[in-house]
């Protein structure tokens, strides 16, 4: 946070729009809390409340890092059992989905699973993906093939 | 679906034309254009993992060139890099895709447990190395801090 806070204080040319990637990590949180919902849900509030105008954090996992914030998870019963229900959380985090939220896609997998996030991301009132190592890492023409499914699944042309 | 974009816009009214005009720029590029959806190519990982784990697989890779043109021949709505990988195609490609500077990166050279990254651009020296100078030319660029 340190470092974006830094990066915004620097004198800005007034056109230029800020992304921050939301990654919370390092020894305060164990692996599994890196990607917990709590976690990149309150990354996700933080990118929001530091002026971000998109923001970019990974696909929560229905984990709970936090004592105090797995409280309130359960006591409200958000619901965060499936993948479109922890994007919705986290659109909800990021100013009620009046922030444009994205998310990334991590290491190389499998297509089939890559399309079921794309899936869960548009079910869930995400605006998107960030897609590297699933796009490049392959021949081209079949990283092609692989981005216009994705984009078939955001415009609804592919279910 | 024009009007998804403008609703969008709405969400930011503190923000002034240029911004605003930025933000539409990514919303009404390539195959999603209109949709209010994104999808982004990035390729900061010569940087974070290093150029065998990012690029052998796929030899192509290497060549920063590669990434522009996958990303304009896929209809992305924008490309994202580090600046080096950037100014190495922004002159070639200029106007063809919306860019995202990357402005923090960290490296896996050196490993840490609380892993800190390096400002490795700013936003007032890039412009200049990516489009020379140009004031009116930095509404092309988007700044990209990251956030640990």
């Amino acid at each position: 946070m340190n470092s974006c806070a830094r990066l915004q204080k620097r004198p800005r040319p007034p056109v230029w729009r800020s992304s921050v990637w939301s990654y919370p990590r390092g020894s305060v949180l164990s692996k599994e809390g890196e990607t917990a919902i709590d976690v990149v849900a309150y990354a996700a509030q933080i990118a929001a409340q530091l002026g971000a105008h998109v923001i970019k954090v990974k696909l929560p996992t229905a984990h709970l890092e936090q004592a105090a914030a797995k409280k309130v998870y359960e006591s409200v019963k958000i619901p965060i059992a499936t993948l479109a229900e922890r994007v919705k959380h986290v659109v909800q985090s990021s100013f009620d989905g009046r922030r444009i939220v994205i998310f990334s896609g991590g290491a190389k997998s499998e297509d089939q699973h890559v399309f079921e996030e794309a899936r869960a991301i548009r079910d869930g009132g995400g605006f998107g993906s960030i897609i590297g190592r699933n796009s490049f890492q392959r021949p081209k023409a079949e990283a092609l093939k692989f981005l216009h499914t994705i984009m078939g699944i955001y415009s609804s042309e592919m279910q | 679906m024009a009007d998804r974009v403008q609703e969008i816009l709405s969400w930011y009214s503190s923000d002034n034309a240029g911004t605003r005009t930025n933000i539409a720029r990514l919303l009404r590029h390539g195959k999603l254009a209109g949709t209010g959806k994104l999808v982004i190519l990035p390729v900061d990982q010569g940087f974070e993992h290093g150029p065998a784990r990012s690029f052998a697989s796929n030899p192509g890779g290497y060549s920063p060139l590669y990434h522009f043109q996958l990303a304009i021949d896929a209809g992305c709505n924008a490309y994202a890099a580090p600046l080096g990988f950037l100014e190495a195609g922004a002159s070639q490609y200029a106007g063809q895709i919306p860019l995202i500077l990357k402005l923090n990166n960290h490296d896996t050279l050196h490993d840490e447990k609380d892993p800190l990254p390096s400002v490795t651009g700013s936003v007032k020296e890039a412009p200049a190395r990516l489009f020379g100078r140009r004031i009116h030319d930095l509404s092309r660029v988007i700044a990209l801090p990251d956030h640990v």
